[in-house]
Parts: C-alpha cells; structure tokens; sequence
C-alpha cells in the first residue's frame, strides 16, 4: 500500500493532510517536528515525504538535507509545505533534491492528491532519481 | 583753550558714539547668537559646527543628549540634567563618548580635506541607533571673493532608534501575519473543500450545502487580500525578490487565459490570445511574477466585462515587448483614469458602489512589479461604455542571456 508520511508541526495543517490522504486511500503516518519526521522516515520506509519548512527541532531543509544524504532514505521523493510562493526556501529545497513544493494556502485538497499521484507514478516507472532536480 | 574742550568733547562724543555703537552691534550680534542657538536648540536633530581645527563652535541641546545623557546599559535618561548643560563641549570629549562607535574626529578631517560629505546611518551607539551626516561649512573667500573657503563642518547627529524599531516589528508583522494569518484560513479552505468532495451526499440540504460552499469561497477571499497586502508591503519595502529568466510570454498568456477561461465561459464572452505571425521575443522577467500581472490585468478585464470579450495582443515597441489586454466592457469614466494605478482604487467611480469584490490593490501591485522589472503599465484607452486597453511592457531578452536559461527557455516550451 502506498504509504504518506507526513512531517508538519501545525496540528490544523497535518490532520488536514492526513485526511486528504486517508480519503484517498492512501496510509498515512505523521510526525510532529523535524527529528520525529527523520526518525519515521528511516523506519517506516513511506513511498514519499510531505514536508513542512517551518518546523520546530530541526527545520524541513536541515531534513531533507539528511534524508537525501542518507542511503536508506535518499530514493524516497520529498515534496516540500510552504507559505508563499516563489520564496527563497522553496527554491533552495527543488535545488537540495525536493521534487515540487505546494503552497499550502493555494493548493486544493484535489490538486495536492493529484500531484502526488502523479510523483508516485512517474517514480514507479523510472526509478527516483537521487541527484536533484527541478 | 576753549578749542581744547571742543576737541576734547568732539572725540569723547566720538568716542561715546563709539562705544554706543559698539554696543549696539554686539548687543545686535548676541541677539543673532541667542536666536540661532534657540533655533537650533528647539530641533531635535544633534547639530554641532566645528572650524577648521575640529573645534566644537556650537552644539545643540539634542546633540548633547543623544551624546552624553544616555545611560550605557539602559534606556536613554533624556530627562537627566546634563553636568554641562550650559557649556559646549570640546570635540575629543564628544569623541570619548562615542568611543569605537563612530570616528568623528577623523571624519571630520575626512569631509574637509577631501571636500566631502558623509552619511552613515544604523550606526549602533550603546542602545540606540544613530545617523550621523558631516558637511563641509563653505563662505566664497579669496581675494576675488570668487573662490569657496572652507571655514569648518557641520555634523548632524540623528537618533533613529524608533525607526529601525518599528522597522523590526513591521518585519515581524509580515512573518506572523504570512504565516499565523495562513494557517488557519488554510485550513478552512481545506476543510470545507474536502466536505464538498468526500461529503457531498451528505450536503443533502440545499442550504447546508450553499452554507460550506460560501464558507470555502470566504476563505478563498481572505487568502487573496492577506496575499494582497503581503504583496504591497514586500513590494513598498523592495523586499520582493525577482527571479529573471527568459521565457516566451506568449505561451504564458495562454496559459493564464486557458486557467481564466471557465469564468470566461461562465460569463458568456470570449476570451482569446492573438497568435501573431511571428511569436514575439523571449524575455527577461520573473514568470511568476508576470503570471500574476496577466491574472490581474485579463481577471479586472473579465469583471468588467459582460458583452463581447477580452483579447490579449503582443506587439512589439523598442527593445521591450508590449502585451496588451483589451476589453469590450463598461470602460473607466475619465475622472478615475489618472487614479487607477493608486493604492486601494477601483475603476467604478464611486467608493460605496462597488460592484466588484476585491481590494482595489490589484492595479499596484502590478505597476509595482512590472516597473520592478523595468518594464511600464498603463491604460492605454478607455472611453465609458466602449472598453479598456491596459498595457504593460517587459525588456527583450538580450542574446548574451539565452545561453545561460536555455534550459528554462525549452521547459517553458513544453509546458
């Protein structure tokens, strides 16, 4: 089953995840912080990664940075939670190695289930690319 | 002997005129000196002049207190008396005060040798700030009275503690309101969406169901006017940053009118990109950007508009690239031509009908990024009842640039 691991800090924002996904028949598991996610994302093998910038402990960049540095975790596809669009940090996270970002205020629940959709497909097929991209 | 006396009282009134007229002047120039003092002394801007040898002619009350009243490791104690309220004070006292925080002494020769003036501000002085400007005191001296004699400087010292304060919390506003204004109204948005999506049999009730539908349509609202305001402030502050590209701006026209398109059909009008024989030149702009100015510019066409339809045109002009929107619809009334472009306008004429939602900010928000881009926006025509032409122009890519985007040029191509 295809598993969603989802690392945001704001309890609002990550039921809400949780529930776009579950409602999709998507697992779903979460985590509340930077290290909590980085943890879950070792152990619990998700077959791709929603994750927050803004996030207590360690922030989304300083996770990525390890997922994509580490064997276990660098092949699984990350895609970014932001604010705003077009912003510093988003385009700093597509240069460390995130597939796409959404912008959280902008993006409909359909459009979130749909982009993720297409990610996973796209990374059956091919296999992930680890060297990042944009 | 009686000439004697005539002499005498001649040059002792002479004398006593003298003396009266001595007087007279010096009373008159300590009358110049009080004004002057109490002018400079009722500004709240530190004011010094020095002569040429950094000697401290005078010194207002406000330099005084921004220099020497302020307690080191607190707040600055203004209403403390000076010790030497009524003296000036010699240039390296007012140097030792300063300490490693400013150089004035040296500074001062600075601006008089080299015939300059300095400004330097968000100069950190104990807890407060400072902007301290030197200028060069110039007379015309020489024989000819022709030639500009420096006589000495003169230094402002300015408190803007408060400024760079409220600069700081203006930033701080901004972040909070970016992202504790977001998130709720997010998850509003959200929410109500995946109500109307997984719980529609169950929004049975026409008045449930209208009810989450105004819901998610609100949110939507305040995102753009949070988005609005966010937008201004960024752009009010040149704290929008532009990630210039080349890119084909005909195909992000079409793009934009094809996401535009259902409110179009919605509307009954037509809404249509011109496809030139030649497509116009890539440019050099930020395409986020210049996506949102079509949004708004073909959007505004699209509100206004209720027969006929919108064209969106490329023609070219000079080394820029000129997009304009055009619209069969109510027009602007000449009156509020020239305010369009202001913040918090909007095309109808009066403030208590508006017949269009919105923030009045979309038109500023757009001259500020073109211009941002260096490129213009303007109206180009507009008679009531017979349509609009806004227009805005954006630079040709040079071909130095094209090598280093090609990348981005294609992508652009096949999305």
């Amino acid at each position: 089953m295809t598993k969603i691991l989802i690392v945001e800090d704001d309890p609002l924002m990550c039921r809400m995840y949780q529930k776009i996904f579950s409602f999709e028949n998507y697992e779903v598991e979460t985590a509340a912080d930077g290290e909590e996610g980085l943890e879950k994302a070792r152990t619990d093998n998700p077959t791709l990664i929603l994750l927050d910038i803004m996030m207590p402990k360690m922030n989304g960049l300083q996770v990525l940075e390890k997922l994509k540095n580490d064997p276990t975790t660098s092949k699984i596809p990350v895609v970014m939670l932001t604010n705003l669009a077009g912003t510093q940090d988003a385009e700093t996270a597509l240069a460390k190695g995130a597939v796409k970002y959404i912008i959280k205020s902008e993006q409909e629940p359909k459009q979130v289930t749909d982009m993720v959709k297409e990610i996973i497909a796209g990374y059956t097929r091919n296999d992930v690319p680890e060297s990042p991209q944009s | 002997m009686e000439v004697l006396v005539v002499i005498i009282f001649f040059f002792a009134s002479l004398a006593a005129a003298l003396i009266v007229f001595v007087q007279v002047e010096k009373r008159r120039y300590q009358a110049e000196h009080a004004r002057f003092q109490a002018s400079l002394n009722s500004i709240n801007v530190g004011f010094m002049i020095t002569d040429t040898d950094s000697r401290v002619i005078m010194i207002n009350t406000a330099a005084k207190q921004i220099v020497f009243n302020q307690d080191k490791t607190g707040s600055p104690a203004i209403l403390r008396n000076s010790p030497k309220a009524h003296f000036s004070y010699s240039i390296e006292e007012i140097q030792s005060q300063l300490g490693t925080a400013f150089d004035l002494k040296g500074q001062i020769y600075k601006v008089l040798s080299d015939k300059t003036t300095i400004s330097q501000t968000n100069i950190p002085f104990g807890q407060l700030y400072l902007h301290i400007f030197i200028t060069p005191t110039v007379i015309l001296g020489g024989p000819d009275k022709l030639e500009l004699e420096q006589i000495g400087a003169v230094v402002l010292i300015e408190d803007i503690t408060q400024q760079i304060l409220l600069n700081r919390s203006k930033d701080e506003f901004f972040s909070i309101a970016s992202h504790e204004l977001r998130t709720p109204l997010t998850a509003i948005r959200g929410n109500t969406a995946l109500m109307e999506q997984y719980y529609s049999d169950k929004l049975q009730d026409p008045n449930l169901k209208e009810m989450v539908h105004d819901i998610h349509e609100s949110s939507m609202r305040l995102i753009n006017i949070v988005n609005d305001f966010l937008d201004v402030s960024r752009l009010e502050q040149g704290r929008i940053e532009y990630h210039n590209a080349t890119f084909g701006i005909l195909g992000l026209a079409k793009e934009v009118a094809k996401e535009l398109s259902p409110l179009a059909a919605q509307k009954n009008i037509y809404l249509k990109v011109d496809e030139p024989q030649e497509a116009p030149p890539i440019v050099f702009a930020d395409k986020e950007r210049i996506k949102q100015v079509l949004f708004n510019l073909i959007g505004n066409a699209l509100k206004f508009t209720t027969q006929g339809g919108i064209t969106v045109r490329f023609t070219l002009d000079g080394n820029f690239v000129k997009c304009s929107v055009i619209d069969t619809g109510k027009g602007i009334p000449e009156q509020n031509q020239k305010l369009l472009f202001r913040k918090f306008q909007q095309a109808g004429s009066n403030i208590l009908t508006r017949d269009v939602s919105g923030t009045g900010l979309g038109l500023y928000i757009s001259k500020l990024m073109v211009e941002g881009q260096g490129g213009r926006i303007y109206l180009e025509y507009s008679q009531e009842g017979k349509g609009a032409v806004f227009s805005f122009t954006l630079p040709i890519a040079p071909l130095a640039q094209a090598p280093t985007s090609t990348g981005k040029l294609t992508s652009v191509g096949q999305t």
